[in-house]
């Protein structure tokens, strides 16, 4: 009888959501592997052009949803390991009706995942439609967000055994926390869950199943990765006596590469040319940590499941570098143009010639894709009748100038604050100290410094000044700059072009590689 | 709502910063004819600049040309005019001359000239016979400004008041009797003021004096032209769109802050033209010796500006260049962004407003901002209550501090730099980098430290308030202080350098990395460790550091070079350039980055968008050879770190595509795991012929990448490209061991492209019983009656009685028995039941319920369906010859079935059965005796596997 419900219920689901709706989020990519111990094959970033057309977009709706995202989960319910293959779907709806700059709010998030006869295993079947009410708030940078579930359907069918979710002794709360920094935004969330469910054995008794998890969410988006991992420990007590316990840890990290190709005519204008392609790893990791001796030869008490990616790609510009080609910092350089982080005739940009504190500011605000306030964009034009008034927050940082959005905006995210005169001294050229502190704030881990920092390790220590020193530690100590071969910093010597390309280039390979990195195989690989 | 007379705004959140009462001044529109004549070439930043400045602004002073000739002297004409000027005749006595022009004079200068000596004599400013040729004295001017004054504005003067002023000077005497009033009074109100000594009466005043005079009159100009001087601070300038002109002018509004913390704007019309004579409305501003218009001000400029409340214009502008700088400190009352204001409640209690300069406050996303020591912070946030210290310029707030509440304890906060109980004292680095050395007693005091692991306490131990007698988790002894904590010091008050109470935090850092050398001495262990970005370090681990893999202990010996570590680092800068690193604790990983596949093949391209490498006729390596074959195999290059080598050269990937795409040349890809699946960790490309060697022992390395191996004469060389997986770990060529058990492929001769090493495979000390049950101890132990104990293939019998014991670990197998129905009663008793156990010593690890295992196959793993093996090679003993016979000619293979009661024994444990891999060699104890020579019936070559020993 049971059984029959679960079929009717599971060809519903199918049925309904046959249709696509492309989307991309908006609001933060936590739960684009579900918060149940799945994965899905991650969200790919989007390429310049569709940011381009997404910015323009941007503010028409808080509505978000992806459909048919391929979904992986390991099904405990039998007290086994198993593999359930299927399709997510995860939508968020604006519940309160308030607009994006107010500081608290809801949202309704639901996830709807359901088995495709076209992957997976025919003899594992899972239906969950659950949805959450999300109240939030914000509190300067932080945005606390905490799930409830409301509404929740589960029905589990693996080799023969079917399982129903008790809805009312079932319980699913997440809570998390994102901290919002200039280039990068954290998170970290815990998931508790209680999930009760009714199995129907062989004999038509019903038999009571309890699944209790409890897990951490980590997180990070950047403009040019992201990744999720989530630790989980669940314990499945099946009322017959039997319990096992163990620990999964799933993971999707994407990100977005660049390779070069040469171009194989030779009568062509352009000798070759980056593409930026998005990447996906999607990992889950398990191991059993407790389980019924007498399954020892039964259940391998690790595993693993993956999912494959698609990669997407774009073709990137190709500037005519004839003039600093040979150079060291030439690749550097050559891929800053290609992400137009640099922009302008290249035979202006002269590698050892100073950079100004604007010119690095403006290649730092487009290489994390600090948000532009379109206002800011232009001089102040008229439009009609209604005329625009802009303010000027330091006497030398004028409205008219070219890079004045990307000022505002280092300023405004608080990455440059002025050099503590009052002024901006825009055009002057910028010391390494200055470059390193904005570039650390940029990755807003700054906490990482001893927060009284009496010395560095750096032996002109002495020319560092007050105000760099907490952040030069810091991004010492996260690896993102070293000693020279003297053991020295020099903060007071003004950088090169090239060097400041080569700093720059050297942040963006650390939001690559590094912070996914830890994120994955720092947690994944240590995982006992 | 902004400006008054322009169009309405189009508003901004952020824009309106200055929204408190304020006042707008205008320029005006005969500013840029002002602000050229007053541009005089010869003046300069000279002393009376100024002050000339001032009169063209305010209309006194009148010349024309390039150059003021500040030295020249003043003729009585001009004195008189100025004067005139000065006090707001001049449109009246241009009338007059041009009333007068119609009675014959010629030329405008001499029409003006007439126009102010009539108008002057006909207002008795000066006598019907005043001479008007020549060059002015001082008497003269001063007798000129005193009359004209009385004649527009009487009473500014005190008038015949008894002399004082002027019996100052040393030649009052020749002060002519007509001017001794007017100097009287002028001196009075230090509009002139002679040399100090003399007031030089007769002696002739230079154009440059006279402005300076004419500046003097300020006061009574003002009171005249209805005027307001006023003293302030540029605090911010903000642009407000016109209608766009052909010039594209806009207006731009200077916000003042004067010291009673109102504002005013100052407005005029910029624009993008090069030409000033496009510009519209504007001031004369004076900016240390430059003339120009408004946009000569910036932010904090203190400036003294005078402006016509009446029709709201702004006149003259000069910037003051002497800022007051000073500091105030005070409780923290309020802030209020709208109005840029800081609200400072003093000591005794009243409040002081100070306004804050732009720049200092950012908005985002609804959220105000401010700069308070350096760092932005939400002014939600701001420590109000408590005291902070205020940097003013001009009274504007142009930098703030914390300073926070009264200190009531002084406790020295610092970086531990070395801690030595023996000698009993400590040195600390505070926060200005003084090194502090501080005695302590090592039993007088109390020591608290917070370790990296206890840090969830909910209620601090509250000693500190009352005696508290509960358990304090954080106690602990100075010993336990180590270079690099933070600590809070609390000195003796009755010996000062002492410390009475220290309360410490650890402070580490993770590394990740790989370990690529270890060297071992007593007591400790150096290791290097190579960071991810390739930085190395050595590291000195004591012997006894906390160090785990997979979630239990290990000794240092048991880590291994390759082994990827997380280690707990405390990282102590003791000097500029100077730093220790200790290692607090260590994990090793699991297998998470092992070397899980060695391929080989031709490359034959790499799929750039899908990040894959293409190998044509891709084998993989096993126990067996070079097995799996595919036509095309494809492999993740989703890897930042992975190394190409041609031979012994290190190449890049573009290299390695260009040069053996396709090619005859043989690739060898070592595949790591990796959480997201399996992917390339080093490719190298070998051009000599392949041979591979069997598993054998290393007898001897030397260090140099050179080994020997049991059954070779000739040394095998390796080099930075050859594969070496040591236990999975992919190493060099050096870190190959004597007594390794080697799996070596060349290419060429006696060099090799792959090494593999994995243990030696060794079962005997597993130890294997079949025992009777004669008494059980419930939960506890059992006692057997008799035994066999497996040897080899052999079982042999002891009547020897003994006792096992069990607990929750001992797994039981094959039969529905737990640890709580191991006993010997009820109708499950295990009483007199026989069982296959596994024992460690006396403890029974294993107790299996299955049949007796006596019979024996040797074969090689073809393949491990996971409930099935595929044996190849197949052997049986025959136990009546002890031979080991074929069991097929024809098909010499056999399958044998997995139960849930199979145990498996590899490397002395026992494991699962899924660990079994093809390649493995294996002794299988079955009960079915295999029938040789199979040929006609293939079932025959099938049995249950109880116990397998791989070998």
């Amino acid at each position: 009888m049971k059984r029959k419900i679960a079929v009717t219920l599971l060809l519903a689901f199918i049925m309904a959501f046959s249709a696509t709706i492309p989307a991309f989020a908006t609001t933060g990519r936590q739960g684009q592997i579900g918060f149940f111990g799945g994965i899905t094959e991650g969200i790919p970033l989007p390429m310049t052009t569709e940011a381009m057309i997404l910015d323009a977009n941007t503010g028409r709706t808080q509505n978000v949803s992806h459909t048919d995202l391929v979904y992986t989960e390991i099904l405990w319910l039998d007290g086994t390991p198993v593999e359930f293959t299927g399709l997510m779907d995860v939508t968020v709806r604006n519940g309160g009706g308030r607009s994006a700059n107010a500081n608290f709010g809801t949202r309704i998030v639901t996830f709807n995942i359901r088995p495709n006869e076209n992957i997976g295993d025919p003899d594992v079947l899972l239906v969950r439609e659950i949805t959450f009410n999300v109240n939030w708030r914000r509190v300067g940078d932080q945005i606390i967000e905490t799930y409830s579930a409301a509404n929740w359907v589960e029905e589990v069918y693996i080799y023969g055994m079917f399982f129903e979710l008790d809805r009312e002794r079932s319980h699913y709360e997440i809570s998390i926390i994102r901290d919002i920094t200039p280039g990068v935004t954290y998170y970290s969330g815990i998931i508790s869950a209680r999930s009760v469910f009714w199995q129907d054995d062989a004999e038509e008794a019903w038999e009571v199943v309890t699944h209790e998890v409890v897990g951490q969410i980590y997180g990070f988006e950047t403009a040019w990765s992201a990744v999720e991992t989530q630790r989980i420990t669940g314990i499945v007590d099946i009322a017959g006596g039997m319990q096992i316990q163990y620990e999964i840890v799933p993971s999707v990290a994407v990100s977005k590469e660049l390779q070069y190709r040469a171009n194989e005519p030779t009568l062509i204008s352009f000798a070759g040319n980056y593409r930026e392609v998005t990447t996906s790893q999607s990992g889950l990791n398990f191991v059993i940590n407790v389980m019924p001796t007498f399954m020892a030869n039964q259940v391998t008490p690790q595993g693993r499941a993956t999912l494959d990616s698609f990669n997407r790609f774009e073709q990137l510009i190709a500037p005519n570098l004839n003039s600093i080609r040979g150079h060291w910092a030439y690749q550097d350089i050559r891929r800053l143009f290609a992400m137009e982080i640099i922009t302008g005739n290249p035979e202006h940009f002269i590698p050892n010639q100073a950079v100004t504190r604007a010119e690095f500011m403006t290649m730092l605000a487009r290489a994390v894709k600090l948000p532009i306030d379109q206002a800011h964009r232009t001089p102040p034009v008229q439009r009609g009748n209604r005329p625009l008034q802009v303010q000027l927050i330091f006497p030398d940082l004028w409205p008219n100038r070219p890079d004045y959005a990307y000022l505002r905006a280092i300023n405004e995210a608080g990455i440059a604050v002025g050099r503590g005169d009052g002024h901006f001294h825009p055009d002057e050229v910028i010391m390494r100290q200055e470059a390193y502190v904005l570039a650390l704030r940029t990755l807003g881990l700054g906490r990482l410094s001893l927060d009284m920092p009496p010395v560095s390790i750096f032996a002109d220590n002495g020319q560092i000044a007050d105000w760099a020193m907490s952040d030069i530690q810091a991004a010492t100590r996260i690896g993102l700059i070293a000693p020279d071969e003297d053991g020295n910093l020099n903060p007071q010597e003004y950088m090169t072009k090239a060097q400041a390309a080569a700093l720059i280039n050297r942040l963006i390979e650390y939001m690559r590689h590094e912070l996914i990195r830890d994120y994955t195989e720092n947690i994944i690989n240590f995982m006992n | 709502m902004f400006i008054m007379a322009l169009p309405a705004v189009a508003v901004f959140a952020d824009d309106f910063i200055l929204v408190d009462e304020r006042r707008e001044f205008t320029g005006r529109t005969n500013a840029q004819t002002l602000i050229r004549s007053a541009d005089f070439s010869d003046l300069g930043s000279a002393w009376p600049a100024e002050a000339v400045v001032r009169g063209v602004a305010f209309g006194s002073i009148h010349a024309e040309g390039a150059n003021f000739n500040q030295g020249q002297n003043l003729t009585r004409q001009d004195a008189l005019n100025a004067v005139m000027r000065a006090v707001g005749l001049s449109g009246e006595a241009a009338a007059r001359g041009n009333e007068l022009l119609a009675g014959g004079f010629t030329t405008s200068t001499a029409m003006l000239n007439n126009g102010y000596s009539t108008l002057a004599e006909e207002m008795d400013i000066i006598p019907f016979d005043w001479p008007l040729f020549g060059q002015a004295t001082r008497q003269e001017v001063a007798f000129l400004i005193y009359s004209a004054v009385e004649a527009v504005a009487a009473g500014q003067f005190d008038g015949e008041i008894p002399m004082q002023t002027v019996y100052t000077f040393g030649d009052w005497r020749v002060i002519g009797a007509d001017y001794l009033i007017a100097v009287e009074n002028i001196t009075a109100a230090s509009i002139m003021n002679g040399d100090g000594i003399n007031f030089n009466p007769t002696a002739n005043i230079t154009r440059g004096e006279m402005a300076q005079v004419l500046s003097n009159l300020d006061e009574i100009f003002m009171t005249i032209h209805g005027l307001e001087r006023r003293l302030g601070t540029v605090v911010s300038l903000r642009d407000t769109d016109q209608p766009q002109t052909a010039a594209g002018s806009w207006w731009r509004n200077i916000s003042v802050r004067l010291g009673d913390g109102t504002v005013d704007v100052l407005q005029y019309q910029a624009n993008n033209s090069p030409s000033p004579q496009t510009r519209g409305a504007d001031a004369v501003v004076f900016a240390g010796g430059t003339v120009g218009g408004l946009s000569l001000l910036s932010a904090d400029d203190t400036i003294e500006y005078f402006v016509h409340v009446g029709d709201g214009t702004v006149w003259y502008v000069n910037v003051l260049h002497n800022a007051v700088e000073n500091v105030v400190e005070g409780q923290l009352f309020s802030l209020y962004q709208q109005s840029m204001e800081v609200t400072l409640m003093t000591p005794n209690l009243t409040r002081q407003i100070f306004p804050l300069v732009d720049g200092i406050i950012t908005t985002r996303e609804d959220n105000h901002y401010i700069l308070m020591d350096g760092q932005r912070q939400n002014i939600t946030t701001l420590p109000f209550g408590q005291n902070v210290r205020l940097f003013l310029r001009n009274n504007v707030v142009i930098r703030m501090e914390f300073v926070g509440t009264p200190v009531l304890v002084e406790e020295l906060r610092g970086l531990v730099v070395e801690n030595n109980p023996a000698f009993g004292y400590m040195v600390v680095v505070d926060g200005e980098g003084n090194r502090i050395t501080m005695r302590y007693y090592e039993q007088e005091m109390m020591v608290q430290r917070i370790s990296h692991f206890d840090q969830t306490m909910h209620v601090s131990y509250i000693s500190q308030l009352f005696p508290s007698f509960a358990f304090n988790p954080l106690a602990t002894t100075i010993g336990q202080v180590r270079a690099g904590d933070i600590v809070f010091v609390r000195q003796d008050p009755n010996e000062p350098g002492v410390i009475s109470m220290i309360s410490a935090i650890s402070n580490y850092i993770m590394r990740y990395g790989r370990i690529v050398n270890i060297v071992h001495h007593e007591g400790y262990m150096s290791v290097l460790f190579e960071q991810e970005n390739g930085q190395t370090t050595w590291l000195e681990v004591a012997n006894d550091t906390f160090i785990t893999r997979e979630g239990r202990r290990i000794s240092p010996l048991a880590i291994q070079v390759g082994d990827w570590a997380r280690l707990l680092v405390n990282e102590a800068v003791l000097a500029p350039g100077h730093s220790i690193s200790s290692v607090i604790e260590m994990t090793i990983e699991g297998n998470a980055r092992h070397i899980t596949g060695i391929v080989r093949g031709h490359l034959t391209g790499i799929n750039g968008p899908q990040n894959m490498m293409m190998v044509e006729h891709a084998q993989s390596l096993s126990a067996i050879g070079w097995t799996d074959f595919r036509d095309i195999g494809q492999f993740s290059l989703a890897n930042p770190n992975i190394s190409y080598f041609y031979n012994n050269r290190r190449i890049t990937a573009n290299e390695a595509l260009r040069l053996f795409n396709p090619s005859g040349t043989t690739v060898y890809i070592a595949l790591e795991n990796h959480f997201a699946g399996e992917r390339v960790a080093m490719v190298s490309f070998r051009s000599q012929r392949e041979e591979r060697l069997p598993a054998q022992a290393v007898i001897r390395s030397d260090g140099a990448g050179n080994i020997w191996l049991t059954n070779q004469i000739d040394p095998i060389a390796t080099d930075s490209g050859t594969i070496v997986r040591r236990n999975g770990r992919l190493v060099t060529g050096n870190d190959i061991m004597p007594g390794d058990h080697a799996s070596v492929v060349l290419a060429g001769a006696n060099r090799a492209a792959v090494v593999d090493i994995s243990p030696a495979p060794d079962t005997s000390a597993l130890q294997i019983f079949r025992v009777r049950v004669t008494r059980v101890w419930d939960g506890q132990s059992f006692r057997v009656a008799s035994m066999s104990q497996l040897f080899g293939s052999d079982w042999v019998f002891t009547p020897i009685e003994r006792e096992f014991t069990i607990d929750r670990t001992t797994v039981f197998l094959g039969g529905g028995h737990s640890l709580d129905t191991f006993i010997t009663y009820l109708d499950t008793s295990v009483y007199n039941q026989v069982f296959t156990i596994v024992a460690d010593g006396a403890h029974a690890t294993h107790i299996i319920e299955q049949p007796f295992a006596n019979r024996s196959v040797r074969g090689t793993i073809v393949n491990n369906f996971g409930d099935s093996l595929i044996l190849r090679d197949v052997l049986v003993l025959d136990h009546i010859t002890g031979r080991w016979n074929p069991l097929s000619i024809v098909n010499n293979t056999a399958t044998i079935i997995l139960d849930m009661d199979t145990i498996v024994g590899r490397n002395n444990t026992i494991v699962s059965p899924f660990e079994l891999q093809p390649g493995d060699e294996i002794l299988v104890m079955t009960e079915i005796f295999f029938a040789g020579a199979a040929e006609d019936d293939p079932t025959m070559g099938e049995a249950v596997g109880r116990i397998i020993m791989v070998d």
